[in-house]
């Protein structure tokens, strides 16, 4: 018994509250480690960007 | 009645106020459309995560779900199990990429973001069609509660409470529009939690523990410790867990009062705290009345409506004062819902109605009084309305959940992660959701079945959005390129690619930085990086 409770009957409603937040602070890591890489995606989409319309307006 | 002395009304006075404050001081702060609607798109994480859970949860949390769980025992807490994850997967599914591409797409509301990522002439006509039937319904049904709460439990008359009740709620939205909503919502939702915490603080006290609850309930009658409900009614039956689970965990990524939250977000860099942040008030929020209700079973054995379970709690186990800030803390999950509903409802009809089909070149200062004006109008035709209390209001919410959640998912979640998906899709999701929801619910096919209506609704309509996607033409290559950038998932040409990363050095990347100034190249007589 974990609580008074079936284990099974533990797992399938009180296991919940710790696991979805242990699942929330990987997820916080995970889309850290994220921004860092879309942060230095965008600066480099905006120069390629740049770049392209610097290109386009000499063609002109 | 169980409220009704001074004290409550003083605190409910007192509460009321602040909201109204609120209200006027955000007036004045909102000068563009955009801060108005969506609150310049300039809302925290905090704020985020608390304006979007106390959107999803209304009153049924302090009143509803304790009463099944009073009745059924733990087999309830399946809801609970569902609805506390909904934030993971509202916000990781969507959170970024939503708020990357409703801003590249200049979307001001829920309903326009469908028709710029799905264009067609039809796209928004039936998104705002479905959107403000349901969302009204919903919007009428939370002022009726607000009323027959406030009514039930200070004895004021039904017609007083609506009107002051709505009145409030209107009030504030009209004049302060998104941040109005998203500040009070901050608010609400501290009470909210709070509230539930010390009522639940005191009875875990008197049960023994969750130890000693569950030891007295297997006492009583094991299966109300068991899986399957009270007498083991649903024994087997996986089909009604799987819905229960599913409509909460997942329904939410359907509903438009709730996506726009993610569209509102200052940076998409947030995404990540409101994770942690909406999840935790979760736990806190939502198992908390759940079990409250099987303590409601050993506290209070004979009580006569178990709706009444947590107040009744309250009002045996708390002081006067911290009592009536329970009676708050109900009306305040309430109107967190009604007011982001309502707010919806303007924008909707003055974004997606008034500036599309009445006037092309409103002006930014027409698009806000028209809102505000529509914002007006919708709450006082609602009060009106609820005053009549006509039969059905109650079963249109039932469904508006369900209908919502399967008319808009898939298209909301394909809208950002395939970019294969069309007009065709999104239309035939839509109108295949709803209608397949409707025909459930009215012929009352989800007893006999086993299959709740979100999902045979959710079912139908994610194979109508992938079979129309594949049929259909595919999107144009410059909105595949704005779903890929949304994505951050573009080919950038390797050297700017690389340029940039992790992997270099910072004082490196300073270095680069700094030769790549074009002046200070110039200068040198050298061509610039």
């Amino acid at each position: 018994m974990i609580f008074g409770l079936e284990p099974h009957v533990f797992f399938a409603f009180l296991s919940w509250p710790v696991t979805y937040t242990i699942i929330a602070i990987i997820m916080y890591f995970v889309m850290g480690k994220n921004d860092k890489k879309e942060e230095a995606w965008e600066k480099a989409y905006d120069e390629w960007q740049a770049s392209l319309k610097k290109e386009g307006g000499e063609d002109e | 009645m169980i409220g009704g002395g001074v004290t409550e009304y003083v605190v409910l006075l007192i509460y009321l106020c602040g909201m109204i404050g609120i209200g006027v001081y955000w007036a004045k702060h909102s000068k563009t459309s955009e801060d108005y609607l969506l609150g310049g798109r300039k809302i925290g994480s905090v704020l985020t995560a608390l304006t979007l859970q106390t959107t999803s949860m209304s009153g049924y949390m302090f009143m509803g779900g304790p009463a099944q769980t009073y009745k059924e025992g733990y087999f309830t807490l399946w809801y609970a199990v569902g609805d506390g994850g909904g934030a993971i997967f509202n916000v990781g599914i969507l959170g970024k990429r939503m708020r990357r591409l409703s801003y590249y797409l200049g979307c001001l509301s829920p309903i326009e973001y469908i028709e710029k990522r799905y264009p067609g002439p039809a796209t928004r006509a039936i998104a705002a069609a479905i959107a403000i039937c349901f969302v009204y319904g919903y919007v009428l049904a939370q002022f009726l509660s607000a009323g027959k709460t406030m009514c039930a439990l200070l004895g004021v008359p039904l017609p007083v409470a609506i009107i002051i009740g709505a009145g409030v709620i209107v009030f504030y939205t009209f004049a302060g529009g998104y941040l109005a909503v998203a500040w009070t919502d901050f608010i609400q939702g501290i009470v909210m939690v709070c509230s539930m915490i010390m009522i639940f603080v005191l009875a875990w006290h008197q049960v023994g523990g969750l130890t000693g609850l569950n030891e007295q309930l297997t006492a009583l009658d094991p299966t109300l410790t068991g899986m399957w409900g009270k007498g083991n009614m649903y024994l087997g039956q996986w089909g009604v867990v799987a819905g229960a689970v599913g409509v909460y965990l997942i329904g939410y990524m359907g509903l438009p009062h709730v996506v726009i939250r993610h569209m509102a977000m200052e940076s998409p860099k947030l995404a990540k705290q409101t994770v942690v942040i909406a999840t935790v008030w979760n736990q806190l929020f939502i198992f908390v009345p759940y079990i409250m209700g099987l303590m409601g079973i050993l506290l209070l054995p004979n009580i006569e409506d178990p709706e009444m379970v947590v107040l009744t709690l309250a009002y045996t186990l708390l002081p006067g004062v911290l009592a009536a800030i329970v009676l708050v803390a109900i009306m305040s999950a309430i109107m967190s819902t009604a007011d982001a509903q309502l707010m919806l409802m303007g924008t909707m009809l003055g974004r997606d109605i008034y500036q599309r089909y009445i006037n092309k070149n409103a002006t930014d200062k027409q698009l806000m009084s028209v809102s505000r004006i529509c914002i007006l109008v919708v709450g006082v035709v609602s009060i009106i309305i609820a005053l009549l209390r006509p039969p059905g209001v109650f079963s249109l919410v039932v469904f508006s959940f369900s209908t919502l959640g399967s008319s808009f998912l898939p298209s909301y979640v394909g809208a950002v992660w395939w970019k294969r998906g069309n007009t065709t899709g999104c239309v035939a999701s839509m109108i295949c959701g709803c209608i397949i929801s409707i025909i459930w619910e009215a012929a009352g096919l989800a007893g006999p079945t086993g299959m709740h209506t979100f999902f045979i609704g959710i079912i139908v309509s994610i194979a109508a959005y992938i079979i129309g996607s594949l049929i259909g033409k595919p999107p144009t290559k410059e909105m595949q390129d704005l779903v890929e950038r949304a994505a951050c998932k573009t080919k950038i040409p390797a050297g700017l690619a690389t340029a940039n990363y992790k992997d270099i050095a910072p004082e490196t990347n300073g270095v680069l930085t700094f030769l790549k100034d074009s002046s200070y190249m110039e200068e040198r007589g050298f061509q610039p990086v």
